[in-house]
């Protein structure tokens, strides 16, 4: 005769269920010194291989000839020499806007610190896309900072620890922000998608005014409106490739558009610090 | 009282495991596609500990994962114990010397971890739900590869550090 099974301890399952109520009660600082506890607790330890994989580029680039060296110091040269010549015409044109601001008393155009930061981790997968990046409060990071690349608009600081904070992506379905066409002041609302598997990272934009005349035959750029103050106007953040549709509402139309594939292999980025007024 | 520090040995495991997740993930991340294979950290816990013992080695990379994740705290503690009870709730089902047992276990803990953590972070979305499928049929295909190396990383560990595999004399089972 076969054994009859032991009846199912339910116990656990009762122990699990305490456990998440008393969780659940438990304070909100409770539970964000806990967490702030373990991310402090393995800091260094993801400081420690973003720094070992910068050694490994280090010797790997030391492999390169001299012939090498040679070519990219010559670019770096006329890169240098291009770069110069913009930083004047920039600050003529910064000299500009004082004047206009003084002449038209225009309240100060606000700024940003530039801070370059290298990108300690990335974590793109199914469910979340966010950098760690190796800059934090002790570098005046803040939650909710503009970050952008030389390709545009990287994303959004969402937590700063005191060495590293954590950055949203703009493909990340959390990333909202104001947006336009290049050359249009007309401003309508950008998110982040989910990305399908082998394919380009994506944004959907929305609220587009129905007089914007699209066609994929006329891919054109979106920048960033300045709406908001976190990012300046005219950032690029992506390329509209396909004809806009009607949107939901039947009134507004929405598209989808390609964001810059180097997004999903950055190195370096950098965070607009907004500069402070006195 | 009789304190059962396996559990390091299988929590230090379980973060190497997650290391090299993170490693693959930034690499494959570029083609959109990514690998959670962190089930397969829960089985032999689940199998080999006592309670507290198996519940710190779950615990302690989970509570580290969380504090990574854009999840409210808690998150992966919470799926990983209750599959981890579930794995208890079975252990005259499951043999630790039997392969097949064991790949079963790791694909069936892998697929309700990563079950449980779509549905915290679910959204009425195709993508999404496409993106979480392709991920899954991933990650269990190449589980079945990791979890045999996995399964004799630990069991070899506690072999070169002369622990012992059966339970502690002490040991409550469910």
């Amino acid at each position: 005769m076969a054994r009859k099974p032991a009846p199912l301890s339910t116990w656990p399952f009762w122990a699990l269920l305490a456990f998440l109520v008393a969780w659940w009660v438990l304070p909100l600082g409770w539970r964000t010194a806990a967490r702030s506890l373990f991310s402090t607790f393995q800091a260094p330890l993801w400081q420690a291989y973003s720094r070992l994989q910068d050694l490994q580029a280090y010797w790997a680039l030391r492999t390169h000839s001299k012939n090498t060296l040679i070519e990219a110091g010559r670019d770096l040269a006329r890169m240098n020499a291009f770069k110069e010549n913009q930083l004047q015409q920039n600050e003529s044109l910064r000299k500009e806007i004082l004047r206009l601001e003084e002449l038209l008393q225009l309240p100060p155009h606000e700024g940003f610190r530039y801070e370059v930061a290298r990108v300690m981790r990335r974590d793109l997968n199914t469910w979340w896309q966010q950098l760690v990046i190796r800059k934090g409060e002790i570098d005046g990071l803040k939650p909710g900072q503009g970050v952008i690349f030389s390709g545009g608009v990287v994303g959004r600081v969402r937590e700063v620890r005191a060495h590293n904070a954590t950055v949203d992506l703009i493909s990340s379905p959390r990333f909202r922000m104001a947006a336009n066409f290049e050359g249009d002041t007309r401003p309508f609302a950008y998110r982040g998608v989910r990305n399908l598997p082998l394919m380009r990272p994506t944004g959907e934009i929305s609220d587009v005014p129905p007089g914007i005349a699209m066609h994929s035959q006329d891919p054109r750029r979106i920048v960033t409106s300045g709406l908001g103050g976190v990012f300046p106007e005219g950032l690029s953040l992506g390329t509209l490739t396909k004809p806009l549709e009607r949107g939901a509402d039947g009134l507004f139309l929405r598209g989808e558009i390609e964001l810059d594939e180097r997004l999903l292999n950055l190195e370096e980025v950098t965070v607009l610090v907004p500069l402070e007024n006195p | 009282m009789f304190i059962d520090l396996r559990w390091l040995l299988f929590a230090a495991c379980a973060l190497v495991l997650w290391f090299v997740c993170v490693l693959v993930n930034e690499q494959i991340g570029l083609w959109n596609i990514s690998i959670y294979l962190m089930g397969v950290t829960l089985v032999i816990p689940a199998l080999r500990l006592s309670f507290r013992a198996g519940l710190a080695a779950i615990a302690l990379p989970a509570l580290l994962m969380d504090a990574q994740m854009p999840l409210p705290f808690g998150a992966s503690l919470f799926i990983f114990c209750l599959v981890w009870l579930l794995v208890r709730a079975n252990v005259k089902n499951i043999r630790l010397n039997n392969f097949l047992h064991m790949t079963l276990a790791a694909q069936l803990c892998n697929l309700l971890c990563f079950v449980g953590l779509s549905l915290f972070m679910a959204e009425n979305s195709l993508a999404y739900w496409l993106r979480a499928l392709t991920d899954l049929a991933l990650s269990q295909l190449l589980l079945l590869i990791v979890a045999p190396w996995f399964f004799a990383l630990e069991k070899n560990l506690m072999r070169a550090l002369n622990l012992d595999l059966q339970l502690p004399t002490n040991a409550q089972r469910p």
